[in-house]
């Protein structure tokens, strides 16, 4: 519970701070925290909550699909080593290319609606899920595998039991980490021709000159990023509490 | 029971072939308790994996008779880190479909027995080294085994409790009466433990001497002055076969 005070107190230190400057320097690009807040709030049942549901459902979707194809592709790999050698060097070639300079060609084959977007974030997830995964299930104690293998834990029985929840903290960590990743790369392609989502919310903001309305996306896009962040470190220790003892 | 004929096992590795195991014959009576003894790296454990079917690739002839259950308790444990007590021990029966009563009732059987049903919905992260190996006995004997096959169980463990869970071992193999091979590299333990023990020699290991202990299983064989002659046999036999290998 102390850790939740403590991240309060931060965000109203921080909004005290950002209160104290702007009315300090009066600037027409810095406008008060209070001015955004009241902005975020009245905007909030109209456009930009609209536009936050989208990019939320966006990243959603993206992180549920990186899910469920990373984590049975990297369980394989990790327990089938010949399948590993044939697959591993293409994976660990496209890992570190960064999947934002592919934005222009999936939206050339993809089209400017969601699934673009989605697959993007999907691409950015799947990695960092994929690799942790893999090399969690390859690394298994051999002691592990013994003494269950002499249970009788065999085949799906032995992935449900020992390999699965052995890598779902490093799933849970990938997806942690890799949350701020998806949403810088859901912004900037929500800035390219598109008509919805916050990515889209702040570019229009922005050629209006409308600040307030600019801080107020700013606000709903690190909110998105803190709850997701939360969320999944939440899961963490609830799906994963053997780690925490 | 057990049958172990010229057993031959060699380990591809880097550096060239390994041979673990150069021609190893013995047997094992049902309901006998078996250690086997030698030098580290002298393919004690080995001999085990085979038994256990998880080494497959080896020459000679092993045969465990009839339809046997076969259980293996390692010197680490192997515990699920993230499973509790209860679901640890009850996790052999629930793959093998067993109906919850049964697993219920065998899991709360062996957890009583052992002293561990308090300890239930503890994680092996929140136990001691005796209580984790007790768990391991009692994942073992809820599968109500004919074989009980042992590597090292006690050795991580410090005296009073080794002492304490050989005896346990002893009640339980007395209450089940089920063939138990025991690897070891205590002398002191193999002998409270071993009706026959097989001694091995170092790598690649050969089957030295066979002796039999027919006071095995009295509570009093600790403290007999024959048990101190047996360790004392033993540990001449052992010197004189690492001699025999460096000279």
């Amino acid at each position: 519970m102390n850790r939740y005070y403590s991240s309060l107190t931060a965000c109203l230190a921080l909004l005290v701070l950002w209160e104290v400057v702007a009315r300090s320097l009066h600037l027409p690009a810095l406008p008060p925290a209070s001015q955004a807040l009241v902005v975020f709030f009245k905007e909030l049942p109209g456009p930009l909550g609209f536009n936050w549901l989208v990019s939320t459902y966006r990243v959603l979707a993206g992180m549920f699909l990186a899910t469920v194809t990373a984590v049975p592709l990297g369980l394989f790999l990790g327990r089938c080593p010949q399948a590993d050698r044939l697959l591993g060097p293409f994976f660990s070639l496209i890992y570190p290319v960064p999947k934002i300079v592919l934005v222009p060609l999936i939206m050339v084959i993809f089209g400017l609606g969601d699934a673009a977007k989605i697959l993007l974030i999907t691409l950015v997830l799947f990695f960092q899920i994929l690799l942790p995964v893999r090399d969690g299930a390859r690394h298994l104690s051999s002691y592990l595998v013994d003494a269950v293998t002499s249970l009788g834990v065999r085949g799906l029985a032995f992935y449900r039991h020992v390999v699965f929840p052995a890598v779902l903290p490093e799933v849970l960590t990938g997806l942690r980490v890799a949350s701020g990743t998806a949403i810088a790369v859901l912004f900037f392609a929500e800035t390219i021709a598109s008509q919805e989502g916050l990515g889209y919310y702040l570019l229009d903001a922005w050629t209006r000159y409308a600040y307030p309305d600019l801080y107020a996306g700013v606000l709903a896009m690190s909110l998105l990023g803190f709850a997701l962040h939360s969320f999944l470190e939440w899961l963490e220790h609830r799906l994963c509490h053997w780690k925490y003892l | 029971m057990i049958l172990i004929e010229n057993l031959k096992v060699t380990y591809r590795t880097a550096a060239g072939p390994v041979e673990a195991l150069a021609g190893v014959s013995f047997a094992v009576e049902r309901g006998e308790s078996c250690a086997v003894i030698g030098p580290s790296g002298c393919g004690k454990s080995t001999l085990l994996y085979v038994l256990a079917g998880l080494k497959q690739d080896f020459e000679g002839k092993v045969e465990v008779a009839g339809r046997t259950q076969i259980a293996l308790i390692l010197q680490h444990f192997g515990l699920l880190p993230w499973k509790n007590v209860w679901e640890n021990v009850a996790l052999g029966l629930k793959v093998r479909r067993l109906p919850p009563q049964e697993v219920e009732r065998r899991v709360s059987f062996w957890l009583k027995n052992l002293g561990l049903y308090e300890l239930r919905y503890l994680y092996p992260a929140q136990l001691s080294g005796g209580q984790c190996q007790r768990v391991a006995i009692a994942r073992a004997l809820v599968l109500q085994p004919d074989l009980l096959l042992m590597d090292e169980p006690f050795s991580s463990l410090d005296a009073l409790t080794r002492e304490a869970l050989q005896e346990t071992l002893l009640e339980i193999w007395q209450e089940t009466r089920c063939t138990i091979v025991l690897v070891t590299h205590s002398i002191e333990e193999a002998v409270f433990l071993g009706q026959k023990v097989v001694l091995l020699s170092p790598r690649p290991g050969r089957v030295v001497a066979v002796y039999t202990h027919p006071l095995v299983g009295d509570k009093s064989w600790r403290h007999h002055p024959d048990f101190h002659l047996a360790c004392t046999r033993i540990r001449q036999e052992l010197s004189r076969a690492g001699e025999a290998k460096t000279g």
